[in-house]
C-alpha cells in the first residue's frame, strides 16, 4: 500500500510531467487526494528553492511533509525540479528513480523540437517512467 | 473588557490590555439609571478612559519606585459571567462572520500580484473574543477581580444604607469558598470603593456633596470618589463625540435587526443542516446538558479549565458548527442589555463630564488602587520570603533537588499537586502576576521564573506552563528576549497541548506567542506554531490559525509565496466546513491568483469548484458560472462522472443568475466551443429546385472544397464575361459566392433580399459528457438602410414589447436543425439558411442555443455561443504585420434581383465511353424582370453539343479547305468562341421574360477513355444596369461527375487490299469490352468523313463474325467480351473536292460523308433519332474535328496549331448498346470516332494506351505531302514509305504492340507479298 506522485516542474512553477505510481488499486483508490497531492508537490517547491543553494547534491532528499505524505526532490543543473510526493519512506528507490528519470529527461530534453518548459507528452519518456517507477518505487 | 481591536496596537500594547487589572463594578439601580440615560452602563461609560492619561508610581516591596506607563484599567460588572460553551461558539463564530475588510493591498511576489486584505479585523475580533470569553483559571491570577467599585447615585436619599447593601452583596461573593466566579485575587482583603454619580443636570450638587461627606465618614477618605456627570438633558444634542462606539459590543436586539448582507450564516434550519446533519436526540441532550448547567452556573462552568477536556469531549463528538447554535437566544441578562445597540452614547455629556471621568480613572488608580497593590505586594513578599525552603513534603524536596523531570515524563496526572492558597508556589506566581500588571516586568520574571522552577519541581503541569508562559512574556514586556526564553513559551505551549490537554490555553499562548516572534521577525517560526494550533476539534479556530500562517510564509525572507498558496487554500477549506463562506470564498480567491494559469490543473479545479460553490452560496452567481465555466475549459482532466456534475451545476447557476438579473440578457455559454475558423457562408445562391424528374442545377455547395475547382471555374466566368462585355475594357473579377478560412472575406459579401445564406459552423464538444443543442437559432443584427437597427436578441428577453417581436420575425427567417446531440469530445457541423426580407448591413453575431448534458435534458440553459472576427494575414505581404479583419459575416443586404433557375434532364451516373447522352436545359426566369442576356461556358466543349449553336466552321476544318496562316486571328477570342454559348439568342427580344420558361436541347458526349469524367457548365445571365449595384450578373453553376465504363473498343487500318488494283481497304476491328455480362453491343453503321475517299456500298467483308450472335434487339450483337472484324474498301472520289465559297458546315459535312451499314440493331432507327445526325453542325464529328486550344497556350502555339492541318481521314462507328444494369436494362448510343493518317497505321478509339502513333507520326510529318489524306496509293514507288515506318520503328530500338491478325499477318510477311509490292 504505497502511492507515489511524480512530477516534473518547469521554471515557471508548471507541472510539465505528472505521474501516479500505486500499488492500491485505482478502483479502490480516492480521488479526493490527486488535487491535496497537488497542492503539497507545490507547496514544496517553496523548500526546494531553500534547500537547493545548501548543498552541492542534486539529490535534495525528504524536505517537507504534510500530515501522512513526505516530498522528495531533486533539482536538475538546469533547475529543473523532480518532486515525488509519497506515503512511505523509501529513500534508495527514490534516489535511483531521480537518477534514471534525469537521465530520461535530459535525453528528451536534447530533442530539438521539444521546448522547455513545456509539457512532455513522449510516449517513450510515459514508457521508461512506468519502467522505472515499477522498478524502483513500486518493488 | 479586553480591547484588542480598532486601534493599531503593537505587540507590547496587546500584552499590556490582555494582562490589564481586573475592577469590578457594583452599581446601585439609581446609578444605573443616570448612566442609561447616555444608553450606557458604568462599565461601558469608563470604556474609554480606561487608560490612565498621566504615569502612575508604583513602589515595590524593596521601596524603589516604578513609574508605571499607561496603565489600562479593566472595569468589569461583578455579576459579568463567561458565557458557556455553544453560546461563547455562537460568539466566536459572529465575530468572525461579522467583520469584513474589502480593501486590499497589492503584493507583488515572484512576479505574481497578490491581492491581500490590508488587515484581518476577523482574527483580531475573533481573538478578543476568545480571550473574553476564557475562564478564569486557577492557575493564574491575572484574571481574577483586584478590587471593586461600588456606584451609587447622590440623589439617593439613603445613599449609605444602599452602599452597605452593596458592599454586603460583595462581600459575599469575596468570602463564599469554594471559590465561584466572579473569582477574587485576594478574597480576604479586597479593596471596595464607593463612587456617587452626580448628575449635575438634576440634582443639587451640595446635597450630593452632604451625602459624599456621609459616605467618606462611614468608609474612608481614600475609599470614596464624586463624580459629576450629565451635565445636559438627554433631549438636546449630544455635545460630544461619541467615544463609545469603538469599545462597545452589544449583540443586536432579535433577528429582525439582522443585517441583510450576513449571508455566511444560514438562515432555515434546512440549509444548516445540509452542510452537517446533526440527529435531533443528540443534539436535545446537549441542551439538556447546557440549561442543566446554566442554573449552577458558577458551579461547573463547561470552558473552566476542569471541565475542558469533557467539553472538547463534546464539542468533538458532535462537531458543533455555528448553525447548530443559530438558533439559540444570547442570554440578554449578560450579553445584550436593554439599551439600544444603535443609539447614540453620551447624549447627557459635555466636555467637562468627560473630564470628570478621565480624571476620576486616574485618581481612583492613584489615591485607593495603587496603596492597594504595594499593601498587597508587601504581603506577598513577606508569605513567599517566610515559606521559603519550608517543603511541604519530603517527596517534593527530594525531588526538586535530584529529579529534573521533564512534563509528560512518568504518570500524566496533571493535577498532582493541590495548592493551597496559602502555599508558596501560588504565592509567588501571585506575586508576578501582580508585577506583571503593574508593568514591574523584570520583577515579574524573577517571580515567574522562580514559580516555574518550583511547579515543574511538584510536576504540576499546568500551572508550570501557565509560569512558563508569563515568564516568556515578562522577558518580552522587558525587552530582554532572546531564544531561551521563546522557548519557554515553545515549551509552554506543547505543555499545554500535550500534558495538559488544555486546547484553550495553549491556543492562548499561541496567540500571545505569536506578538512576540512578529515582533521578533520569527515569522517561520510563527508559522509553525500557528499551524500546529490546527486540529480537527476546531475548524473554526483552524482556519483562521492557517489563514494567519499563510500571511506568515509571504512576510519570510526569502517570501514563500507557494507554501502561502497551501496554507490559504487550507484555511479556506476550514472555513467552509466552519460555515464561514465569506471567508473561504476569499482565502480561495487568494490562492488562485498563485495557482492560475500555473497548469496544476486538478488543484486549479479544486479552487475553482469550491470558489464556485461558496459564491454560488453567497449568491454571487456570475462569479460562480465563471468559475463553473473554467472547470468545463478543453483539456481539463477531470472524470466524465465529475464533469457531468460540473456540467449539471453550471447549467443550475447560470439559469438561476439569469433569473435573478435578466438585463444580463443572453448569456455566452461555455461549451460547447465554436470551431471559429469553421464558419462559412455561401451567398447568392439559389437553393437548388426542380419539378420531379429533372434534376436541379449543382450550383455551389455550402460545405464544397473550392481549393481545386476554383480557377477552372472563374476562368469559364472570365470568358464568359468578356464575350459578354463585348470587349469593352474592365477588369475581370471573379464572383465570390463561399466564404471560408481559406477563402476569406477581404470585401463585404452580397447577399439578395428574399434569397437564402447559408452558413455552416463546427461546434466542439471539449467536456467527457454528451451535451444536447436544441433550439438552435442564429443571432443577428440587421442595420437597415435608414440606420435603424434590429436585431433578433430581443426575442430572448422577456421584457420587450411584442411589435418589436414581429417585426424580428419578419425581417429575416432562420432554419436550422431543431436538435443536435454532441457526444463527448465529438465535433458537429450545424448548418443554417437565413432568408432576409429586408435590406441593410446584416451581422451574424452567433449561435443561440439551449445545452443540456445528454444524460439529463431536463435541466437546460439558454445561451450564446459568439462568433469572433477572424484574422486573415495577407498572403502577399509576408513582412507587414498588419491584420485585415475578415467581414464574412457583415453581409450587405441588396434589394431583390432577377433569378434564374436551371434544372436538366437526369443523366446516369455511368455512362458508356463515347455515349451520346440528350439532356434538356430548363430555363426560368425567377424574377419579375426579363433577362436580357444569357450565356454558357463550358469547360470541356469537346464533350457537348448544342442544337443551333454551330453557324461558325470550327478552324480545323476551315483549314482543311484553305491555308489559314495568313489569318488575322486573336487567340483569345477564338478560345472563347469555342466554349461561350449563347443561349435563347432571339434579337429583339430578352432571351427570358419574367417568369418565362424554356428548355434547350443539349448532347453530353462521354470520352471514350474510362474513369471519372467532369463536366461544368455556367450559366450567366445579365442584369438590368442600376448604377452602384454590386451586382453586374449572376451566374448559375453545374457540375455532372459521371464515371465512363469502357463498352465498344474498336481500331481500323488503312490497308492496300488488293495489290493489283492498289484498291485500299479498311480493317476495322470491334470488341465489346463492357465489364457486364449482359451487354449487347450493336455496330449500326460506320461513315467515312474524308476528303478524298468514299466507302464501298458495295463491299463488306465480314473476316470474323464467329462470336456474333442473335441477341435482344437484332440478329448480330456482339456479347461481352466478343470481337468481330470486318474490312470495307474506299473508293476514291469522283471528283475533287472544290467549293467556290467556303462552304457552310452542313454541305462540307454532306460532300465529305459516306456511310455503310453494319450490323443494325432492331433499334436503330430510334437511335438515329436521338443522337444529332451525323450530317448536322451540332454532330459529335464536328466536334472531333474541331481542333480545341488550350486555354493557357501562348499566341505562337495557337498560330503554329492553326495553320498546321494533317491531312486524315475519320471513321465514325455508330453503336447502340443494351446495357444491363441493376436497375434494369438501359438503352445505351455513342459514337465511335477513329481517325486515320496513314497507311498501315492502326488508329484506336479509344486511343491507344500510348504515344508512340503520335510520335512517329510527327516524325514524318515533314517529309511527305501533308496535303493528302493516304498518300501512298499514288505510285509503287512510294510504297516503300508504307512499310518504311515499321523498319524504323526496329532501328529506334522500340516494339509496338502487333494487333495485327494472323491473317493479314501472312499477308504481310509473306515475301512474295513485298516482293510483288515493290515490283
Amino acid at each position: 500500500m504505497s502511492t507515489y506522485y511524480f512530477v516534473i516542474v518547469g521554471h515557471n512553477d508548471n507541472p510539465i510531467y505528472e505521474k501516479e505510481f500505486s500499488t492500491v488499486n485505482k478502483e479502490l483508490r480516492k480521488e479526493d487526494h490527486r488535487h491535496l497531492t497537488q497542492f503539497i508537490a507545490h507547496a514544496a517547491l517553496d523548500l526546494v528553492d531553500e534547500h537547493k543553494w545548501k548543498t552541492a547534491n542534486m539529490q535534495l532528499k525528504s524536505i517537507d511533509r504534510f500530515n501522512q505524505w513526505f516530498v522528495s526532490a531533486f533539482i536538475t543543473a538546469s533547475q529543473i525540479r523532480f518532486i515525488i510526493v509519497h506515503d512511505n519512506k523509501n529513500d534508495e528507490g527514490i534516489k535511483n528513480f531521480f537518477n534514471e528519470m534525469y537521465d530520461t529527461y535530459i535525453k528528451h530534453s536534447m530533442n530539438a523540437f521539444y521546448r522547455i518548459n513545456t509539457p512532455i507528452k513522449s510516449q517513450m519518456f510515459e514508457k521508461k517512467s512506468e519502467i522505472f517507477g515499477r522498478k524502483y518505487l513500486l518493488s | 473588557m479586553l480591547h484588542l481591536t480598532g486601534q493599531s496596537y503593537n505587540a507590547r500594547d496587546i500584552i499590556r490590555n490582555i494582562f490589564s487589572p481586573l475592577i469590578g463594578v457594583l452599581s446601585s439601580p439609581q446609578a444605573d439609571e443616570i448612566c442609561h440615560r447616555n444608553n450606557l452602563s458604568f462599565v461601558e461609560l469608563l470604556q474609554p478612559f480606561a487608560k490612565l492619561p498621566n504615569d502612575a508610581h508604583f513602589r515595590d516591596v524593596s521601596g524603589t519606585s516604578v513609574s508605571v506607563r499607561g496603565l489600562r484599567l479593566n472595569f468589569c460588572d461583578v455579576d459579568w459571567r463567561p458565557p458557556q460553551t455553544i453560546l461563547a461558539r455562537k460568539m466566536l463564530n459572529e465575530s468572525v462572520t461579522n467583520a469584513h475588510n474589502d480593501k486590499t493591498r497589492l503584493a507583488t511576489i515572484a512576479d505574481i500580484d497578490l491581492e491581500l486584505p490590508t488587515s484581518e479585523p476577523w482574527f483580531e475580533q475573533w481573538r478578543e473574543t476568545f480571550l473574553t470569553v476564557q475562564f478564569p483559571a486557577d492557575h493564574e491570577f491575572t484574571r481574577h477581580l483586584l478590587s471593586c467599585l461600588l456606584v451609587l447615585s447622590s440623589a439617593d436619599p439613603q445613599i449609605v444604607e444602599t452602599a452597605h447593601k452593596l458592599g454586603q452583596r460583595v462581600q459575599q461573593m469575596q468570602s463564599i469558598t469554594p471559590q465561584k466566579l466572579p473569582k477574587w485575587f485576594h478574597p480576604t482583603e479586597v479593596l471596595n470603593s464607593y463612587v456617587v454619580l452626580h448628575e449635575a443636570s438634576q440634582g443639587d450638587l451640595s446635597k450630593a456633596q452632604q451625602g459624599f461627606e456621609l459616605l467618606k465618614s462611614t468608609f474612608g477618605d481614600s475609599k470614596c470618589f464624586l463624580v459629576s456627570i450629565n451635565s445636559l438633558d438627554s433631549q438636546s444634542a449630544a455635545e460630544v463625540p461619541d467615544h463609545w462606539a469603538t469599545f462597545i459590543k452589544r449583540q443586536p436586539k432579535g433577528d429582525a435587526n439582522l443585517p441583510s448582507t450576513d449571508l455566511s450564516a444560514p438562515k432555515s434550519p434546512q440549509e444548516a443542516v445540509s452542510v452537517i446533519s446533526m440527529p435531533a436526540m443528540q443534539m436535545s441532550q446537549l441542551l439538556e446538558g447546557a440549561s442543566a448547567q446554566d442554573s449552577d452556573l458558577a458551579m461547573l462552568h463547561p470552558l473552566s479549565p476542569m471541565q475542558e477536556s469533557a467539553t472538547e469531549a463534546i464539542n468533538s463528538k458532535f462537531s458543533i458548527s455555528s448553525e447548530s447554535i443559530a438558533s439559540q437566544t444570547i442570554n440578554p441578562n449578560v450579553w445584550g442589555n436593554e439599551l439600544e445597540a444603535d443609539a447614540p452614547h453620551g447624549g447627557c455629556l459635555t466636555s467637562r463630564d468627560i473630564d470628570n471621568l478621565r480624571h476620576f480613572v486616574q485618581d481612583y488608580a492613584v489615591r485607593a488602587l495603587i496603596p492597594y497593590i504595594e499593601h498587597l505586594v508587601a504581603i506577598l513578599a513577606e508569605g513567599v520570603t517566610n515559606k521559603k525552603g519550608v517543603s511541604k513534603s519530603l517527596l517534593s524536596a527530594t525531588k526538586r533537588w535530584f529529579v529534573t523531570s521533564k512534563p509528560g515524563a512518568g504518570a500524566n496526572n496533571q493535577n498532582a499537586v493541590i495548592y493551597t492558597k496559602e502555599s508558596a508556589e501560588l504565592q509567588t506566581r501571585k506575586l508576578g502576576d501582580l508585577y506583571f500588571m503593574f508593568g514591574h516586568y523584570n520583577l515579574a520574571f524573577q517571580a515567574y521564573h522562580q514559580a516555574k522552577r518550583d511547579f515543574n519541581a511538584d510536576s504540576a503541569w499546568q500551572y508550570y506552563a501557565g509560569a512558563l508562559e508569563m515568564a516568556a512574556l515578562s522577558a518580552f514586556m522587558l525587552g530582554t528576549a532572546q531564544r531561551k526564553t521563546y522557548d519557554y513559551m515553545e515549551d509552554a505551549i506543547v505543555c499545554y497541548l500535550t500534558v495538559c490537554k488544555l486546547q484553550q490555553f495553549a491556543t492562548r499562548a499561541t496567540l500571545l506567542s505569536m506578538e512576540c516572534l512578529k515582533t521578533a521577525r520569527l515569522y517561520s517560526e510563527v508559522a509553525k506554531q500557528l499551524i500546529r494550533m490546527t486540529n480537527e476539534e476546531s475548524d473554526l479556530r483552524s482556519a483562521l490559525l492557517l489563514e494567519q500562517a499563510s500571511y506568515c510564509f509571504l512576510v519570510t525572507q526569502p517570501p514563500m509565496h507557494r507554501k502561502y498558496a497551501f496554507h490559504i487554500v487550507l484555511a479556506g477549506n476550514r472555513y467552509s466546513r466552519a460555515g464561514q463562506r465569506k471567508h473561504a470564498y476569499r482565502c480561495y480567491r487568494q490562492a488562485y491568483q498563485v495557482f492560475q494559469k500555473r497548469e496544476w490543473s486538478l488543484a486549479e479545479d479544486h479552487i475553482q469548484y469550491t470558489v464556485a460553490k461558496q459564491a454560488y452560496m453567497l449568491k454571487q452567481l456570475e462569479e460562480a458560472s465563471r468559475s463553473f465555466a473554467h472547470l468545463l475549459r478543453p483539456g481539463s482532466l477531470q472524470s466524465a462522472q465529475q464533469q457531468t456534475s460540473f456540467l449539471k451545476e453550471y447549467i443550475q447557476t447560470q439559469n438561476e443568475l439569469v433569473k435573478r438579473s435578466p438585463e444580463l440578457g443572453l448569456l455566452p455559454h461555455a461549451l460547447p466551443q465554436v470551431v471559429q475558423s469553421s464558419v462559412r457562408v455561401l451567398t447568392l445562391v439559389q437553393s437548388p429546385s426542380a419539378v420531379a424528374p429533372h434534376v436541379p442545377a449543382t450550383n455551389i455547395d455550402i460545405n464544397s472544397n473550392l481549393n481545386a475547382d476554383e480557377p477552372i471555374w472563374n476562368k469559364i466566368e472570365e470568358m464568359l464575361v468578356i464575350t459578354a462585355a463585348n470587349n469593352k475594357p474592365f477588369v475581370f473579377k471573379p464572383s465570390r459566392y463561399l466564404y471560408t478560412k481559406q477563402q476569406p472575406a477581404l470585401e463585404t459579401p452580397v447577399a439578395v433580399q428574399g434569397e437564402p445564406i447559408e452558413l455552416a459552423v463546427t461546434l466542439s464538444n471539449s467536456v467527457r459528457c454528451g451535451i444536447t443543442l436544441s433550439e438552435i437559432d442564429l443571432l443577428w443584427k440587421l442595420t437597415l438602410d435608414n440606420d435603424e437597427v434590429l436585431s433578433n436578441a430581443c426575442t430572448y428577453e422577456e421584457s420587450s414589447d411584442s411589435a418589436n417581436k414581429i417585426a424580428v420575425g419578419a425581417a429575416i427567417k432562420t432554419s436550422c436543425v431543431a436538435s443536435i446531440n454532441l457526444a463527448e469530445q465529438a465535433e458537429e457541423t450545424l448548418h443554417f439558411k437565413l432568408t432576409p426580407k429586408l435590406t441593410g448591413r446584416l451581422n451574424v453575431l452567433g449561435v443561440v442555443c439551449r445545452v443540456a448534458a445528454s444524460a439529463e435534458p431536463a435541466a437546460s440553459l439558454l445561451g450564446t455561443l459568439q462568433f469572433e472576427t477572424q484574422k486573415i494575414r495577407p498572403h502577399n505581404a509576408k513582412q507587414s504585420s498588419q491584420t485585415v479583419l475578415d467581414n464574412r459575416l457583415t453581409i450587405k443586404l441588396v434589394p431583390q434581383l432577377p433569378a434564374m433557375n436551371v434544372s436538366f434532364t437526369p443523366v446516369p451516373s455511368r455512362l458508356l465511353a463515347g455515349e451520346i447522352v440528350p439532356v434538356h436545359v430548363t430555363l426560368r426566369n425567377l424574377g419579375i424582370s426579363p433577362i436580357e442576356e444569357i450565356y454558357l461556358g463550358c469547360d470541356n466543349p469537346r464533350c457537348v453539343s448544342l442544337l443551333d449553336q454551330h453557324s461558325q466552321m470550327p478552324l480545323a476544318m476551315m483549314s482543311s479547305l484553305r491555308n489559314l496562316s495568313n489569318d488575322k486571328l486573336v487567340k483569345d477570342k477564338e478560345i472563347r468562341a469555342q466554349r461561350v454559348y449563347r443561349l435563347l439568342n432571339r434579337p429583339g427580344l430578352a432571351a427570358l421574360d419574367a417568369q418565362q420558361v424554356q428548355t434547350i436541347s443539349l448532347w453530353v458526349q462521354a470520352p471514350h477513355q474510362a474513369g471519372p469524367f467532369t463536366l461544368r457548365l455556367l450559366f450567366y445571365y445579365s442584369l438590368p444596369t442600376v448604377a452602384n449595384s454590386p451586382i453586374k450578373y449572376r451566374l448559375v453553376r453545374h457540375i455532372w461527375q459521371l464515371q465512363v465504363e469502357s463498352c465498344l473498343q474498336a481500331d481500323s487500318t488503312c490497308v492496300v487490299s488488293n495489290t493489283v488494283t492498289n484498291e485500299l481497304g479498311l480493317d476495322v476491328n470491334v470488341r465489346n469490352q463492357h465489364a457486364v455480362e449482359g451487354t449487347e453491343v450493336y455496330i449500326n453503321s460506320i461513315s467515312l468523313y474524308s476528303k478524298e475517299f468514299k466507302l464501298n456500298p458495295e463491299k463488306l467483308y465480314i473476316m470474323n463474325s464467329m462470336g456474333v450472335s442473335p441477341g435482344q434487339a437484332g440478329a448480330q450483337c456482339l456479347k461481352s467480351s466478343i470481337c468481330c472484324n470486318f474490312q470495307c474498301r474506299l473508293i476514291g472520289k469522283d471528283t475533287q473536292e472544290e467549293f467556290q465559297d467556303i462552304p457552310s458546315i452542313k454541305t462540307l459535312l454532306h460532300s465529305r460523308l459516306s456511310h455503310l451499314k453494319i450490323l443494325p440493331g432492331q433499334h436503330a432507327q430510334q437511335v438515329e433519332q436521338h443522337m444529332p445526325s451525323i450530317h448536322d453542325p451540332h454532330s459529335f464529328l464536328t466536334n472531333e474535328e474541331t481542333v480545341y486550344f488550350n486555354t493557357n497556350i501562348s499566341t505562337e502555339e495557337f498560330n503554329a496549331s492553326v495553320a498546321d492541318y494533317v491531312p486524315h481521314a475519320t471513321l465514325v462507328l455508330s453503336w447502340s448498346a443494351l446495357v444491363a444494369r441493376e436497375e434494369g436494362q438501359r438503352l445505351a448510343y455513342g459514337l465511335h470516332f477513329i481517325k486515320l493518317y496513314k497507311l498501315f497505321e492502326t488508329g484506336h478509339c479509344p486511343a491507344a494506351p500510348t504515344a508512340s502513333f503520335l510520335r512517329r507520326r510527327h516524325s514524318f510529318d515533314d517529309t511527305i505531302d501533308n496535303r493528302r489524306e493516304f498518300p501512298l496509293p499514288e505510285g509503287a514507288v512510294n510504297n516503300e514509305d508504307a512499310w518504311q515506318p515499321l523498319a524504323d520503328a526496329d532501328e529506334e530500338d522500340y516494339w509496338e504492340p502487333n494487333d495485327n491478325y494472323v491473317a493479314q499477318r501472312c499477308l504481310l510477311e509473306d515475301e512474295s507479298f513485298v516482293m510483288a509490292v515493290k515490283a
